[in-house]
């Protein structure tokens, strides 16, 4: 990989990451306004709801993104511990195509569904439509098969333990 | 042929038994070519996803209120419009003029509509004392998911609304998350928040419609002679569904008293307090043109024929 | 053909590939093979967008994952020692009730192991108890508490059942009042099994009045949060999500505005830290709303469940409740907590009036064994929570709460077969 491809790569990390926490700061302060206005000045926002319900699923789809990039999805993981090195990265690589094979058919079967919704003109919430909602599908299925061909011929990140786990 | 089709309508309800019936009596009148297969209770998603899935071929039909298939055909919502009916006979003289015109309206959104039914009349009802349009802004209001009309009416009332699937409804009420719902008293019943509520307004909010229609492409692939049966056949079940249902809403009323649910009675002054709303909604929607306008004349027609009488 | 494609599923599965995608592709073959387009596939997975409790999951996962970051663990370490520290078991004690009284308000089990494994396994290994029991006990405990009021899977049974309009009839507040005993049956049946367990860990002595006052003070911002939650959720004024929202903005505003333990440059990286779990575990929740509505569509569970009939005449009901107990503990591993409700409930119910057993009975027995199912290997979810959560391979995962199983399947034995303890404050 040359420098600028990774120079890139690094950009896109990095809006990810901060994309992802805007998201995840404006759910928690959303969903918290809400509380306040509903239980204590007896209103609230009508589009708060269905907003928060996208919230939920673009924070995920972006946090399975990362999750790709970062080795972390869940899966059965033994195989690390019966066998290394080469035979370790065989494994790696077709178990690794397979999900991005997979992640690959599912941004070709979402982008058919944001086309769906695109003709079908279904309303989404605040004025945005819902085929706008579900792009984060064909983009983070679309992402996560890139990611995970990259991955496939990388070797495996070690999960370095969270503090509170190897407390 | 087999016609999959989706409803939230939760199994074992009189709906769900009228149209079984109709089904089973479809399939022997054509002798099996033609089977509808239901997914009661909402297992296939709310009507957007109901909707999607008609798209792709995976249903053909659904059975839906008419405030979950209002983006497909507004004036489904006609009979619906807030505090418009004052009796169940005007209801009756109306829709025998223009339940066809309705169903009609299906086809530009490439739907065949089977059966149209009538409901029964939506009542406010609350887990708090609401007697006036005051009580009603200081509460935490359901509007089904996507329900223009109702979302129009509440917002009239001064209520900002809270839109949530059907089927959270139940433990949303549970929850506290809101404490304030319209539907009939038979479908209060049916969804179980008679076991929530404590209070009901005596006043007829709206008068709730339910439609079965199917994919037009998946019912073009019937024959003619096989077409007529299945419309005859679901038409039947769903007029048979508008008796059933002003006995079913006669029976919820006593049960709701048995359980000890107050039935306010408003005075006339909040009554016409109320019914503003309806004015204003009206308007606002005529102005929207969320209806057809010559249906919406040929409505206002018939009921200052009837009253005029 | 079949036996072909799930070998070479298995295969991938065994080689590492992540769970999603074996379920993904599950779905996308069950939908090819039934004549449906793969977009079928991507229409149910949407539908996460449609579930107005799953914002109960990232906002609990955050609150957790900051709460873990700061120091927290510690103080809640520092005062349950205090409290109840020199019983025997007196910390496992302690957790066992926080995971049972989480999982009630929460009504999702993995979030459980999610937002109180973080503060729990550290406590748990810094008092001294083995590494195998404290994953074991959590991993577990996670699912207890589903048949406790206001477990939002109870509600959904009563809601479901009550459309069958049995006698005697479902209530919800039946329901809540049944699920108490049993309940506090698997409390005190893991509690005693704890306090067996860690007889041999030094117990501290007990502490002096001023140090209880101390840990009191230390831990003055997070005592209050149980109780917001408790009293917000039982007088009916917060609904999950929004004790979840309250959860979440309290503990963002307490660690990073006025404790400070979590700097405003640092948020970013705990907060991909907690979505990283979500997401995967949102994705495998989506695959699996595709897989159900796959099944529904085929009838696969009915098919199943007609052939479990017709080898057991009517008057045997304890061979009934011996195969539902199997059934159940199969398919609350396959399909988790709320699919298997909605999908079974409906077909086991009206099979098991007619074995005479009591509907609210059946509700309890429905719970306890999904609750089980939860985390029976090899397919368990919990497992899988557990194992992302603490980082550790499954398989350690599941040798450490084989145990806990055993424990909670003699509690679910003893539930099925003695209706009465169900009953008796239900009826
Ligand atoms: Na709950
Ligand atoms: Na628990």
């Amino acid at each position: 990989m040359n420098s600028a491809f990774q120079r890139n790569l690094a950009l896109l990390h990095r809006f990810e990451d901060w994309l992802l926490t805007a998201l995840v700061v404006f759910m928690v302060l959303l969903a918290g306004a809400q509380i306040l206005l509903r239980n204590v000045f007896d209103s609230g926002f009508a589009w708060a709801e269905p907003l928060l319900r996208a919230l939920v699923l673009w924070s995920a789809m972006l946090g399975a993104v990362i999750a790709t990039r970062e080795d972390q999805h869940i899966g059965l993981d033994f195989i690390g511990r019966w066998v290394s090195g080469v035979k370790l990265r065989i494994a790696r690589f077709i178990a690794l195509t397979f999900a991005a094979v997979l992640c690959g058919l599912m941004a070709w079967h979402s982008w058919a569904l944001v086309q769906l919704d695109l003709e079908g003109g279904t309303e989404g919430v605040l004025g945005i439509s819902a085929w706008m909602l579900e792009l984060i599908l064909p983009l983070g299925f679309g992402l996560m098969a890139l990611r995970f061909l990259i991955r496939s011929v990388l070797p495996p990140k070690s999960h370095e333990l969270l503090p509170e786990a190897g407390a | 042929e087999v016609l999959k089709i989706a409803t939230t309508a939760p199994d074992g309800t009189a709906w769900m038994r009228e149209m079984r019936a109709g089904a089973e009596a479809v399939r022997t009148r054509t002798e099996g070519r033609v089977e509808l297969k239901y997914y009661p209770g909402g297992v296939m998603g709310d009507s957007n996803t109901v909707q999607r899935k008609i798209k792709i071929g995976q249903l053909q039909g659904g059975a839906f209120t008419g405030g979950e298939i209002s983006n497909v055909n507004g004036d489904v919502q006609l009979y619906s419009l807030p505090f418009l009916f004052r009796s169940q006979a005007e209801v009756d003289a109306v829709r025998a003029k223009l339940d066809d015109r309705v169903k009609a309206g299906f086809e530009k959104g490439g739907f065949v509509a089977l059966g149209l039914s009538g409901g029964g009349f939506a009542y406010i009802m609350s887990t708090r004392a609401i007697k006036t349009r005051d009580d009603l802004t200081a509460s935490k209001v359901w509007v089904p998911q996507g329900d223009h009309i109702a979302e129009v009416a509440f917002k009239n009332a001064g209520v900002t609304p809270i839109s949530l699937p059907l089927a959270d409804v139940y433990t949303s009420l549970q929850t506290g998350l809101i404490d304030t719902a319209a539907n009939t008293l038979a479908g209060a019943i049916a969804f179980q928040w008679h076991t929530k509520i404590k209070h009901v307004v005596d006043l007829p909010v709206s008068y709730v419609v339910g439609v079965i229609v199917v994919d037009k492409k998946a019912f073009d692939k019937v024959s003619a002679a096989d077409q007529a049966i299945l419309k005859d056949e679901m038409g039947k079940a769903f007029a048979r569904l508008d008796q059933i249902s002003i006995e079913d809403n006669g029976k919820a009323v006593e049960a709701l008293k048995k359980q000890g649910i107050t039935i306010y009675q408003p005075s006339a002054e909040e009554t016409a307090n109320w019914q503003k709303v309806g004015v204003d909604s009206a308007k606002q929607l005529e102005g929207e043109k969320a209806l057809s306008g010559d249906l919406y004349k040929a409505l206002n027609d018939e009921i200052a024929a009837l009253r005029k009488k | 053909m079949i036996w072909l494609l799930i070998g070479v599923l298995v295969i991938l599965a065994a080689l590492g590939a992540p769970l999603f995608a074996i379920l993904g592709a599950i779905a996308l073959i069950g939908f090819h093979m039934a004549g449906q387009e793969g977009i079928a596939v991507a229409v149910e997975f949407y539908r996460l967008s449609d579930m107005p409790a799953l914002i109960a999951i990232p906002l609990f996962t955050l609150a957790g994952y900051i709460l873990a970051e700061s120091k927290t663990p510690q103080r809640l370490v520092r005062l349950t020692n205090a409290l109840v520290g020199w019983l025997p078991g007196g910390l496992a004690i302690v957790a066992v009730l926080a995971c049972t009284l989480f999982t009630a308000f929460t009504g999702a089990t993995g979030v459980t192991i999610i937002a109180l494994g973080a503060v729990l396994y550290p406590a748990l290994r810094q008092a001294q108890y083995g590494e195998k029991f404290s994953l074991g006990l959590l991993t577990a405990s996670g699912s207890l508490g589903l048949l406790l009021v206001p477990s939002m899977p109870l509600i959904l049974y009563g809601v479901v059942a009550q459309q069958f309009q049995t006698t005697p009839p479902v209530s919800i507040d039946a329901l809540f009042r049944a699920g108490v005993l049993p309940c506090l049956l698997m409390v005190v049946m893991l509690g005693l099994y704890s306090a067996w367990h860690v007889r041999d860990v030094a117990r501290p002595q007990r502490a002096s009045a001023g140090e209880l006052w101390a840990a009191l003070k230390d831990a003055a911002w997070e005592i209050p949060l149980p109780f917001v939650i408790l009293i917000g959720i039982y007088s009916g004024k917060l609904a999950a999500s929004e004790a979840a929202a309250a959860t979440a903005l309290y503990v963002l505003l307490v660690t990073v505005l006025i404790r400070r333990e979590i700097k405003l440059s640092q948020l970013p990286q705990v907060i991909r830290h907690a979505m990283v779990l979500v997401g995967g575990i949102l994705v495998i929740l989506g695959f699996s709303l595709a897989l159900t509505n796959w099944l529904i569509d085929a009838e696969v569970p009915e098919k199943l469940f007609q052939f479990l009939r017709t080898h057991i005449p009517e008057s045997n009901p304890f061979l009934f409740l011996l195969a539902l107990n199997i059934f159940l503990l199969v398919f609350g591993m396959l399909l988790e907590g709320f699919p298997a409700i909605i999908l079974l409930v409906p077909l086991v119910l009206p099979v098991a009036v007619r074995y005479g057993i009591d509907p609210v009975h059946l509700g309890i027995i429905f719970l306890a064994n999904l609750q089980l199912g939860i985390f029976l290997p090899p397919l368990g979810i919990n497992l899988y929570i557990a194992s992302a959560r603490f980082r550790q391979p499954v398989m350690t995962l599941v040798r450490a709460a084989v145990p806990f199983f055993l424990i909670m399947l003699a509690a679910t034995l003893i539930i099925t077969y003695w209706p009465g303890l169900s009953l008796w404050l239900a009826r």
